[in-house]
């Protein structure tokens, strides 16, 4: 697989993300207004140059109604722009990554891993399309596929020195919340909690030994994205994190670019 | 070149910075992170290594102008739907609720006093109950943070934190 092949595949994959993200929100945009629960009034209180200063108008004319909607639509724009591989692929990154960096900025509350996987993925993107030489590209999206493994080290690591995944009542008590619930799956891991243990034991050594096969090659990596791809999709499926798929899986084009560097 | 150097720094920064940021160690990282305002060093430790077990519900109460109480009525966002595996926009207000109910619970911890009423959470969810129907005689309203555990029948109900009275 080329350089530009895994940039193309990786972009398409997680401007799939930026695009339901940004769809998600404006179709909740009442909570975006002034009085909905992510309103601006409240939260510039947190920036100082949001509250005096030169900036406050801008501010304000960004992350109000209608400033804000208008963002999310380019956002939304940018992503089906860079989906369709049409026009300047790098402003469409751009725009994407500014998007996504300003509703951090806004909303603080409320963003997931999802969120900062994009901004990763779209980092890494705009590194690439800058860069003068292919030693630069390599470097851009080896710091993605870096990024996906130190994801999945790093909560794989969380997990085995918590009690509660170890004992094997994570799973089973995350399934049992309103937030991240399902009725139908607590309901079977209450009648065979063995299941609830194995859940727990199989994403523990998902995450923690998994990634090594992309550090075997080719072949080993292919096995880690089928098992990453149903990983995220039965956690879609069982707790509603949709962009978590998306968000991933972009990384993947990069990974399988290194299993071909380490192989 | 120097582009390509300046490429391998940013990638080799971050990178190092993601890594530090793990394990939540030093004071280097804890001072980055306080003026990370783009969120760009990330948290990977999902669900670990203490996973949300319970639910955080955010209610509210009125004070009448003839000094009673209302009961205690309960927030109810938007609930997602049957195609939550690839479309939810439920999710963006509920974990927004979670975070904020998280870092108030935090923040209450730290006996701050009557400073708690200026912190970001206890405004959000201030301004939240606020935007929620009153009637002729509410007054003032109060809100509150109940921890529950459970799915479609919530139990293990615990009420963790209630406000102050304010004026409407």
């Amino acid at each position: 697989v080329s350089l530009d092949t895994a940039a193309e595949l990786t972009t398409t994959i997680v401007m799939v993300a930026v695009l339901v993200g940004a769809a998600e929100f404006l179709v909740s945009r009442a909570a975006l207004t002034s009085d909905g629960f992510y309103s601006w009034h409240v939260l510039r209180t947190q920036h100082s140059w949001a509250v005096r200063g030169r900036l406050t108008g801008r501010a304000a004319q960004v992350f109000e109604q209608p400033g804000i909607s208008l963002l999310l639509g380019a956002q939304m724009g940018a992503a089906v722009l860079a989906i369709a591989q049409s026009g300047p692929i790098f402003v469409w990154i751009a725009i994407a990554l500014a998007g996504n960096l300003a509703m951090h900025v806004r909303n603080t509350y409320g963003l997931d891993g999802s969120d900062q996987m994009q901004s990763v993925v779209l980092s890494g993107l705009l590194l690439f399309h800058v860069a003068p030489d292919d030693t630069g590209r390599k470097i851009a999206l080896g710091f993605i596929a870096a990024q996906a493994m130190l994801s999945y080290f790093a909560a794989g690591y969380a997990k085995l020195i918590s009690s509660m995944w170890r004992d094997g009542s994570a799973v089973m008590g995350v399934l049992d919340t309103k937030s991240y619930g399902n009725a139908a799956a607590t309901e079977i891991l209450r009648r065979w909690p063995a299941v609830s243990k194995a859940a727990c034991w199989s994403t523990l050594a998902f995450e923690c030994l998994m990634p090594l096969l992309v550090l075997t090659g080719p072949t080993g990596c292919l096995v880690f994205i089928v098992a990453g791809l149903a990983f995220h999709a039965g956690i879609a499926l069982t707790m509603g994190l949709n962009l978590f798929f998306w968000s991933f899986a972009a990384t993947y084009p990069c990974l399988y670019l290194l299993s071909t560097w380490v192989g | 070149m120097i582009a390509t150097v300046a490429i391998a720094v940013i990638a080799s920064v971050w990178l190092a910075l993601s890594v530090l940021n793990q394990f939540k160690r030093g004071h280097l990282i804890a001072r980055v992170k306080r003026h990370d305002a783009l969120a760009l060093i990330p948290t990977w430790t999902f669900f670990a290594p203490r996973p949300g077990v319970t639910d955080f519900n955010v209610m509210y109460r009125d004070c009448t102008t003839s000094g009673g109480f209302s009961r205690w009525y309960e927030m109810r966002g938007e609930r997602a739907g049957r195609l939550r595996a690839a479309w939810n926009p439920a999710k963006r207000t509920g974990k927004g609720i979670t975070d904020t109910c998280n870092m108030l619970m935090r923040l209450s911890g730290h006996n701050l006093g009557r400073r708690i009423y200026l912190q970001i959470p206890y405004l959000t969810l201030l301004h939240y109950v606020s935007t929620a129907p009153r009637t002729d005689v509410s007054h003032m309203r109060q809100f509150a943070i109940v921890r529950t555990t459970g799915h479609d029948a919530p139990r293990d109900t615990t009420m963790l934190f209630v406000s102050a009275l304010h004026r409407l």
